[in-house]
């Protein structure tokens, strides 16, 4: 029993074949109930789906709170009724113009997005969604203001005109290829890059990932999407009013993405099923029933805070923990993760006369250094001396007052962060920015984000392009884990690694990248001294590659050992520079470590 | 009439509502529900005796439940009435109720929902969107349907053939406002304060066509948005104009209690001619006195009363049940009474025992020659083509202040002069 | 344009920058956007009408009765639907939902109790809504009231935050757990400050009801404009939603003076926007620390 029961829980395949048994049963379902009710309901539900799907990329995936879905449902139904009604379209063509109309003003709401932070961004969605819905009653000549658009014909194809039926398997379809194509997507390097841009952006952008294309992709993806629920909602419904799309009707998408469960592929899914069908079968209560189902949804949230199918995920994982199965994925296997790293060319850095202000605060003052390519150079000294400061001037990540940056004799200067991480610049931080949730495999694709090509498109719909570029990317990723010796803990959720092995990972992830110049921030901070040992030999097998190597660290032992030369920064100006023996023995560099780093005296011995 | 999101209509004055009166129609209510619906599954088995099932659509959640509750109790009555005089062709009426959150979202669904449990009468929905979203599917499903939208469509019998209007329409409303400041007060500059609703335009459209007709154009037209925060702008814009006369189409409460306390802090009282939504007693708190003594919204004449004249036997028994059975209506008897769905039932039962068949094209034929039946609003006359109940001479203007002369009832008032 | 514009847009103003006070106020410990905000200062201005129009109590008495009946409310809201939320995560965004549910439960038992009627709420004596001429605009003695509380409450809550206590909310504002460590219960700061935000949105709608009336669908309309002021204004920044509640207001005025609603409403999206574009993170809010 225990062992049928582990066997099939186990099992890989239990959860497609699942999954397909239910598809089959909707699609069956109106044979055995079908009534014209049911499927009205079932049908409006599907819509209502695909929003949900659309806003969970957004909202759940890519944390961008939008209160405006429901106007974007709005254009959708009146582009479709208006093309249908007062020009006589067919629906097909009526529909790709709503999924386009909603696409493109869902681009127009997004552009304030890339100012704007979470809730000045909702406030604006909102406000938006207000305006749509004066203009639906203002804009009489195009709208038929408060009187809506009233007799919409049914769907046909080849004149034959679609039944409720036929609409109802419609919906269904569009709905399983929604979440297909979801599926692909988030799977991509779109999906990573968004959980990226939610979570943490700093590691986005020094990934080379272009925030805000992004976060348009994602907005442009969902406002179609909501185009597509409204153009089913017209045809279902056969009116649109004003009076259809109100703010609660926003809100409602947003409701039902945390309540199935924000940033989980089928938590849209089942969280419309629950807010759809609980008040439905409340109806027995009366004027109590909305009361009631406050009560409820508070507790549900209260219970269950990621959601329905967070709550079935952690119940999943307990149930697979008393079976003795794992919860960690088994890895990928490639053959190609066993090859040998390629060697990199690396990058010749040359920063002159950089100069950085805070404020009136001086933090750099004129600071050069040259770095040859292939060659691994450390930056040190005090706290406060303006190191890291350095870094984030060289990646991009802070706007430069004076001088020049060039990364084999072109100028940086100006480029956006994720541009330079673009042209084969990858750094790493003082503390590692790990995307917690997922895996440390994950994480290190998340580095090969801009040397892959495919578009949105192509990776929802999984084209085989596309597939052969994912795959040679998992190669990457598994080799270089394994280059810094983390391969078996790829599938392990990367918040759950230790600081050290976190750090490797984010050094994994840069080198996926396959950086020509890498900047690397006290890599050794908070290390054992084992783990010491083997960050040392890492660098140098990084060295060995061919990639230059820029090190921020305090461990002078460490410098001495890997690095060919050393640049001495103190309260922002150079203080020394040249190989490790020749600085560690500057008068004045030992007076400024005098107290603080007694290793000073061993380390230039 | 209720195009508005905000309640259209402050009922009560007395704030708590009576418990055990609430509780008796919750009861009721929810006894109603449930015995149907089971009945509902048995039908075919008892033949005889079978009640006669009605759709009932109406909000019992969200925050216009309340304010619409009030408008059904007029059906209320008259299923009472018929009832206990036999029911229709001796089967008691029995209500349906589905709530439809009064979102017209909700609309087909439940009208799909009630088609499939055999219904085919259905009274409601109230509100314009509302009862056109409704009516997409009941037209094609032959169900036969009163709402309360008085939109002039709403009663084009070649548009909407089983739908009934059983009350005035807003464009009968506009030109008799219209007609009353330049026939009766000869002004001469008329201006429009209008809510930004379905109503609103619709009303307004048909003030400025009868003003068209009389050879003026209105010298402003004013329109304010349902949330202003207060009408201050709008009226001292018609005011500025030089305007002599007013039109108003508010629908709700506050607005009103909004747009008299403006024109009470700008000194200035128009004439006003409106909307029947302006006879709530609520108004009389809201407002001082001065400023409603001008004002008329207009009304069915057979709920009025003259020096010479007064409501009927059947208007008066109407007023006394609204007050001894349904004490939760004080205060907004106007409401009660100018509701559809009183005489929408009556009207029904005549035309089935007519015909002796619930056959619902039957019985839409019969609706259809319905001729001079004196129902509780007026003479209710249909063709084929004319489904709005009543005549514009069956409806005129009553003064808002008469609301607290006792012979008002509660449901009555007193004609302009 | 004449100064009685003026004059409606003070008043509306300041009272769409006391709903964003009680925003505020609530957010700043807690980080939560209540969205039962509306439906506090509903609930405020229909006790507030229960007290002194029903009941007949003096002015002041029903108005502190009201804030006390909806400040438990508030802290009764906290402790069901948020707190238990944060505990389980402080950056989880569950409380968009519990917040939802109670709003949802809130609108839902008002049916129960009042009726849809509105209910006038006298201004307390000598106070009168008569206008009279002031520097050529028709004013009321009670909408400078209103005007003079609003000012006071917003000037008396930012002092606070100067202090001890005042600080200690912001440090819980800045990062939970280090407040802890410090000293600081977050928890019940977070209460208290439940407690005065639903005290500030009962005030609020006992302060609207002689203007706007008291009724059951009085909260949405000033919820939203109170979210835009506090956002305008900088989210968590008192002085700032009072100067964003006032160009709200005179927006709002001007464009109800020379367009039409529809438009109406896109001319005030659009000076919002326009704000925040210049100011993303408010007129007086200021960027976050960096994140590098």
């Amino acid at each position: 029993m225990g062992d049928a029961a582990r066997a099939l829980i186990g099992s890989p395949r239990t959860r497609p074949a699942l999954l397909f048994a239910l598809a089959l049963a909707l699609y069956l379902a109106p044979f055995a109930v079908g009534t014209e009710y049911r499927l009205f309901i079932a049908t409006q539900m599907a819509a209502y789906v695909l929003v949900a799907i659309g806003l969970n990329l957004l909202n759940g995936y890519g944390g961008q709170v939008s209160l405006g879905h429901g106007a974007l449902v709005a254009i959708g139904a009146y582009t479709v009724a208006l093309a249908m009604v007062d020009h006589q379209w067919s629906f097909w063509p009526a529909t790709l113009l709503a999924m386009v109309a909603a696409a493109a003003v869902g681009a127009v709401m997004a552009l304030p997005a890339f100012r704007l932070s979470t809730w000045y961004f909702a406030l604006i969605t909102l406000g938006f969604a207000e305006v749509v819905g004066g203009l639906l009653t203002e804009w009489r000549e195009l709208t038929h203001g408060f009187a809506g658009v009233v007799g919409i014909p049914k769907p046909g194809v080849l004149g034959h005109t679609l039944t409720s039926f036929d609409l109802y398997w419609l919906a269904l379809s569009l709905n399983i290829l929604a979440l297909l194509g979801m599926a692909n997507l988030l799977r991509s390097r779109f999906g990573r890059a968004l959980v990226a841009v939610r979570d943490n952006p700093v590691a986005a952008t020094a990934a080379g990932v272009a925030l805000v294309r992004i976060k348009m992709m994602a907005f442009v993806v969902s406002a179609a999407m909501a185009g597509l629920a409204g153009a089913l909602f017209a045809v279902q419904k056969t009116v649109v009013t004003p009076d259809d799309f109100t703010a609660d009707f926003s809100i409602f998408f947003l409701l039902m993405v945390v309540l199935g469960g924000a940033g989980r592929l089928w938590g849209p899914v089942v969280g419309a099923v629950v807010f759809f069908l609980v008040p439905e079968l409340l109806t027995a209560l009366q004027s109590w029933r909305m009361l009631i189902y406050g009560v409820a949804l508070l507790l549900l949230m209260l219970y269950a805070p990621h959601g329905l199918v967070g709550a079935i995920e952690t119940g999943w994982k307990r149930l697979r923990t008393r079976l003795g199965l794992s919860n960690i994925p088994p890895a990928p296997s490639t053959a190609i993760a066993r090859e040998t790293v390629h060697p990199i060319a690396g990058a010749a850095l040359s920063v002159r006369d950089v100069e950085k202000r805070f404020g009136g605060v001086s933090a750099l003052a004129g600071v050069s250094l040259d770095v040859a390519a292939g060659t691994t150079h450390a930056i040190v000294g005090p706290n406060g001396s303006g190191k890291t400061t350095l870094l984030n001037m060289i990646s991009g990540f802070y706007p430069i007052d004076g001088g020049a940056i060039l990364i084999d004799g072109r100028s940086v200067v100006g480029m956006a962060p994720h541009r330079i991480a673009r042209s084969g610049v990858g750094r790493t931080f003082q503390t590692p920015r790990m995307l917690p949730q997922l895996s440390v495999l994950d994480n290190a694709l998340l580095g090969a984000f801009p040397a892959e090509r495919q578009g949105a498109a192509a990776a929802a719909l999984s084209l085989p392009r596309a597939r052969r570029e994912q795959m040679a990317s998992l190669g990457d990723a598994l080799r270089y884990l394994d280059f810094v010796g983390l391969a078996d803990r790829a599938m392990e959720p990367a918040g759950e690694l230790p600081h050290g092995q976190q750090r490797l990972a984010e050094i994994a992830r840069a080198l996926v990248g396959r950086p020509r110049l890498l900047l690397l921030d006290e890599p050794a901070a908070g290390l054992s001294l084992a783990e010491l040992d083997r960050l040392g030999e890492l660098i140098a097998a990084i060295g060995a590659l061919g990639t230059t190597v820029v090190i921020v660290e305090h461990h002078l032992e460490l410098v001495a050992n890997i690095c060919r030369s050393v640049t001495v920064l103190e309260r922002g100006a150079v203080l020394a520079s040249g190989t490790p023996a020749e600085v560690f023995s500057h008068e004045e560099v030992i007076a400024a470590y005098m107290g603080s780093h007694s290793s000073v005296g061993q380390a230039a011995s | 009439m209720t195009d508005s999101k905000r309640p259209p209509f402050g009922l009560r004055r007395d704030g708590s509502i009576d418990r055990r009166d609430f509780l008796r129609t919750a009861g009721r209510l929810g006894v109603g529900a449930f015995g149907l619906s089971s009945l509902g599954l048995g039908a075919g088995i008892a033949q005889a005796q079978q009640p006669f099932n009605i759709g009932w659509i109406r909000p019992t959640t969200g925050r216009l439940a309340s304010s619409f509750s009030y408008l059904y109790i007029g059906g209320l009555i008259a299923i009472e009435e018929i009832n206990a005089a036999g029911g229709i062709m001796g089967r008691p009426i029995a209500r349906i109720e589905e709530d439809d959150e009064a979102s017209p979202a909700k609309e087909p669904a439940i009208v799909k929902k009630l088609q499939e449990s055999g219904i085919n009468f259905i009274a409601g929905p109230t509100g314009s969107s509302q009862a056109l979203s409704s009516l997409a599917t009941t037209t094609p499903a032959k169900i036969i349907q009163a709402t309360y939208a008085n939109g002039a469509e709403m009663g084009d019998g070649t548009k909407y053939p089983y739908h009934y209007q059983c009350t005035f329409n807003t464009n009968q409303q506009g030109e008799i406002a219209a007609r009353y400041l330049v026939e009766k007060m000869k002004l001469k500059k008329i201006g429009i304060l209008q809510e930004n609703t379905a109503f609103g335009e619709q009303a307004t459209a048909a003030s400025r066509a009868t003003l068209k007709k009389l050879g003026l154009e209105p010298a402003k037209v004013e329109v304010y948005p349902l949330n202003a925060p207060d009408l201050n702008t709008y009226v001292g814009n018609l005011r500025k104009a030089g305007i002599d006369g007013m039109i108003a189409w508010i629908a709700n409460v506050p607005n009103a209690a909004m747009a008299f306390n403006a024109m009470n802090t700008q000194k200035w009282f128009p004439p006003i001619t409106g909307h029947n939504g302006l006879f709530l007693d609520a108004l009389f708190d809201l407002v001082p006195p001065e400023a409603l003594t001008n004002v008329y919204g207009t009304m069915y004449r057979s709920l009025m009363w003259t020096d010479t004249t007064s409501p009927g036997p059947r208007q008066v028994a109407f007023a006394k049940k609204v007050a001894t059975y349904y004490p939760e209506g004080k205060g907004s008897g106007v409401p009660v009474a100018n509701s559809p769905y009183y005489d929408f039932l009556h009207v029904l039962k005549v035309a089935i025992e007519g015909e002796k068949s619930f056959e619902p094209d039957k019985v839409k034929k019969a609706l259809d020659s319905i001729k001079g039946y004196q129902g509780l609003l007026g003479t209710i006359n249909f063709t084929p083509e004319n489904h709005t109940a009543i005549g514009i001479d069956d409806i005129a203007l009553a003064s808002v202040a008469s609301g607290k002369d006792p012979r008002a009832m509660g449901i009555f008032r007193e004609m302009a002069k | 344009m004449d100064l009685d514009l003026l004059v409606g847009a003070l008043t509306a103003g300041s009272l769409y920058a006391l709903v964003a006070m009680g925003f505020n106020i609530l957010y700043r410990p807690t980080n939560v956007f209540n969205f039962a905000q509306g439906d506090l200062v509903m609930l405020g201005a229909m006790f507030g009408a229960t007290f002194i129009t029903l009941l007949g109590l003096p002015w002041f008495v029903g108005a502190a009765l009201a804030m006390l009946a909806v400040a438990a409310l508030a802290l009764v809201e906290e402790k069901i639907a948020v707190a238990p939320v944060l505990k389980n995560s402080a950056s989880s965004h569950g409380w968009v939902i519990t917040t939802l549910a109670v709003s949802m439960i809130f609108a839902n038992l008002v049916g129960l109790g009042w009726g849809p009627d509105p209910i006038a709420v006298r201004p307390p004596a000598p106070l009168s809504t008569d206008t009279f001429e002031l520097f050529g605009a028709n004013i009321s003695s009670y909408q400078i009231a209103v005007m003079v509380i609003t000012v006071v409450l917003v000037l008396g809550v930012e002092a606070f935050y100067g202090t001890r206590s005042g600080k200690a909310v912001l440090a819980v504002a800045e990062d939970r757990d280090a407040a802890l460590l410090r000293g600081i219960n977050p928890n019940r700061l977070s209460s208290w400050s439940f407690f005065l935000g639903g005290g500030v949105a009962a005030l609020t709608g006992v302060l609207a009801a002689p203007v706007l009336y008291a009724s059951t669908g009085l909260g949405p309309s000033l919820l939203l404009k109170g979210f835009a002021a506090a956002a305008v204004g900088g989210i968590g920044n008192n002085r700032g939603a009072l100067l964003a509640g006032y160009i709200i207001g005179l927006v709002e005025a001007v464009a109800a003076a020379l367009l039409s609603p529809g438009y109406q409403l896109a001319a005030t999206f659009a000076v919002m926007l326009a704000i925040l574009l210049v100011r993303p993170h408010g007129l007086f809010g200021r960027a976050e620390a960096r994140a590098v």
